[in-house]
């Protein structure tokens, strides 16, 4: 055997190696190397991926710059009503009060720690936690590979493919990212055009002897099919963008409709029409409509306490305001949103009725080591609570801070439930929301008659005001949040905290709460608020 | 004597049959109206209305007969439409359950026969029978082929993931 031969080969080898793994590093140090802001944002990025951590990790970060994130957020949609699961002769019967059957397998043991995790109940997550591993120490890793396979890392990165990613790398920037001449991105754009001429081709028959059969949507002049996707898109926009998922043609439609769009976007179901510049009512509900009569007549005889800054100037009357609305909107359309109702009605920000907002916080807390136990270690309380919102299109909303976990809450978050029959020992249902304070709300925006404070100049918008009854009828709670995004496509389904502070009504002093415990609120959809109308 | 709103019309039918029906009923469909408004009455001759057969005319008229007493659609319309857009009377959600064929039918007939409160009622089934359901069940539904290729339904879906509403 000849060692010469085989030599050079292995060196050959082994300097391919070398190159290759020198690439490699040089690679991995590129994204390091880059600005600060991309660095962490990386990191939030690995946060996310396997460990269960990662999301309220990620959550506590508190980035004011940047209070979008890309985390999926915590949401809670869709929660049955724990109530309507126990009625008699309700379809697919389920009496059992909790739903969920105790997990056998370590997998399942794990998949239900991060489900209460998330939820923000550490306790019960713990318990599954260490259940889990006994189990099965290697559970983490069939874990990864059920719900993180190594696929779904490949694909989110297509090279500038994907608008929506483009847009989210740019943070803080959501509002304003797209530019361009139209709303859709050039690749989608040309890929769009290309549909335009196309028609909606029934399917091809199961077998070749069996007849052709019609697709009677293919049938329908333009003009009706934009009407049905106009009734479509006004009681469901999820349905209706849906459907371009169908086929070619309707793609087209659903990308380029800007009619149906339009109709949206300045609805009064999910639209704009629907969004509050200047508080309507009262903290209590009290429409200001009837108080103008009042405040004006009281105005005259004395000197008003001028603390309240909207109550002493008059708005100016619904007609003029629906029209200057309407101008700013135009504007806002061709300035912000590249001309794109489609742009808009997705960026601009909004409120959402069909639902609630739920922030959950949870915090350790160490407690006091007992000196007459035999166990180490100091006892760590958690802490969970929640606070929620909910809005109302009259101008009123909920707010509400319980330890009450979202399935027992948010059906009962009603103002039917507001301070009614609720003695301290109540076992109803509803008694959760016994703590629930009346409201109001508002956006920011140059629509708005109030002056940005700081500026004075007209607000910009993207914020909104809430103020509610406090605990003791002397104080007036104040929250400022923000309308950010969590989630990669998703906007306007988190609101972050600005400020949150009280009034002393009857000293006439501001004071400010912390927000140290405070998380951002997400938004949940609840069926059975329908559509709020 | 008969008021103006009982006096006999006759329809003809894509298939040449003849339906009888009385004035107002039939001005539910602005074609009809204007075509009688012309005329100056409804006279002897049957009003051909040429894309409809008879089985879908008789379901409209049907329509029309239920309707008949409607107030005009007003001037602030578009105001008011806003606020039930979202849903269907009782008794349009039962004239409308029937099969397909016959609801794009009744669709067709409606928009030919300029009656816009029925045409209204026949999308809004349609968009109930879209809402809810996957890409998949709506090509079911309604017949319909995908023509994507799999990298072109990606981006699609990317593209409108924002709205799924969550």
């Amino acid at each position: 055997m000849d060692p010469a031969t085989p030599a050079p080969d292995a060196e050959a080898e082994l300097q391919r190696f070398r190159e290759q793994w020198r690439a490699e590093v040089a690679r991995n140090k590129q994204p390091e190397a880059s600005s600060s802001k991309d660095a962490s944002k990386a990191q939030t990025r690995q946060e996310t991926v396997p460990l269960p951590t990662g999301p309220s990790a990620a959550a506590r970060r508190k980035d004011i710059q940047d209070l979008s994130e890309e985390i999926e957020p915590r949401a809670y949609h869709d929660l049955p009503d724990k109530e309507e699961l126990l009625k008699l002769g309700v379809e697919g019967q389920d009496h059992d009060r909790n739903p969920y059957k105790e997990p056998s397998t370590a997998l399942e043991h794990y998949e239900r720690a991060v489900e209460r995790e998330t939820q923000g109940n550490l306790g019960d997550s713990m318990r599954h936690y260490r259940r889990a591993f006994k189990l099965d120490d290697g559970v983490h890793e069939a874990y990864k590979k059920k719900h993180f396979p190594p696929s779904s890392f490949v694909k989110p990165k297509p090279v500038n493919t994907n608008p929506s990613n483009a847009a989210v790398t740019v943070p803080g920037t959501g509002h304003h990212s797209l530019h361009g001449s139209t709303g859709l991105p050039s690749s989608l754009r040309q890929l769009v055009d290309e549909f335009s001429g196309l028609r909606i081709e029934p399917a091809p028959p199961a077998t070749d002897a069996s007849p052709q059969e019609r697709s009677p949507l293919a049938e329908l002049p333009e003009e009706i099919l934009t009407q049905i996707l106009t009734s479509l898109a006004v009681t469901d926009v999820a349905s209706f963008a849906r459907l371009a998922l169908v086929c070619k043609r309707l793609a087209y439609l659903v990308l380029t409709e800007e009619s149906v769009w339009k109709r949206v976007a300045l609805g009064q179901e999910n639209g704009f029409a629907a969004m509050l510049y200047d508080f309507t009512c009262d903290v209590e509900g009290f429409s200001l409509e009837a108080n103008d009569s009042i405040a004006r007549y009281l105005a005259i005889e004395s000197d008003h306490n001028s603390e309240d800054e909207d109550s002493v100037v008059l708005p100016p009357a619904p007609e003029e305001r629906k029209a200057a609305f309407a101008t700013l909107t135009e504007q806002l359309l061709h300035t912000t949103y590249a001309s794109s109702w489609r742009q808009m009605f997705r960026l601009r920000p909004r409120l959402r009725f069909n639902g609630c907002y739920i922030s959950t916080v949870n915090y350790t807390r160490a407690g006091a080591t007992s000196t007459n136990t035999l166990t180490w270690g100091a006892p760590v309380h958690v802490i969970t609570y929640f606070r929620y919102l909910r809005f109302f299109r009259d101008g009123t909303c909920i707010s509400l801070l319980t330890t009450s976990e979202p399935a027992d809450v948010v059906h009962h978050l009603t103002k039917e439930n507001l301070h009614s029959n609720h003695h301290s020992g109540s076992m109803l249902p509803s008694a959760v929301m016994k703590d629930a304070l009346r409201g109001r709300w508002r956006l920011t925006g140059p629509a708005s008659s109030v002056l940005d404070p700081v500026t004075g100049e007209p607000e910009t918008e993207g914020d909104v005001h809430i103020e509610t009854e406090g605990a003791v009828p002397k104080y007036t709670y104040k929250l400022i949040l923000t309308l950010a995004h969590a989630g990669k496509g998703a906007r306007n389904n988190k609101l972050a905290w600005k400020w949150f502070g009280s009034w002393n009504r009857l000293t006439d002093d501001w004071g400010e709460f912390g927000l140290k415990n405070d998380r951002a609120f997400y938004w949940s959809r609840v069926k059975s608020y329908g559509v709020g109308l | 004597m008969a008021t103006e709103g009982d006096q006999l019309v006759k329809l003809e039918s894509s298939d040449h049959v003849i339906i009888d029906t009385d004035r107002k009923t039939a001005e539910r469909s602005m074609l009809i109206k204007n075509m009688i408004e012309d005329l100056g009455s409804p006279g002897e001759e049957p009003i051909p209305i040429m894309n409809v057969s008879e089985t879908v005319l008789r379901k409209v008229i049907d329509w029309c007969t239920h309707h008949k007493n409607d107030p005009p659609p007003s001037a602030e319309d578009d105001a008011d439409s806003r606020k039930k857009t979202t849903d269907i009377e009782d008794w349009d959600q039962k004239f409308m359950q029937v099969d397909q064929e016959m609801l794009f039918e009744i669709i067709l007939a409606a928009n030919y026969m300029d009656i816009k409160a029925l045409l209204d009622v026949g999308c809004k089934t349609v968009a109930n029978m879209i809402k809810g359901k996957s890409p998949e069940e709506i090509r079911k539904t309604f017949n319909i082929q995908n023509d994507f290729t799999p990298e072109e339904e990606d981006q699609i879906r990317r593209e409108n993931e924002w709205a799924e509403d969550r």
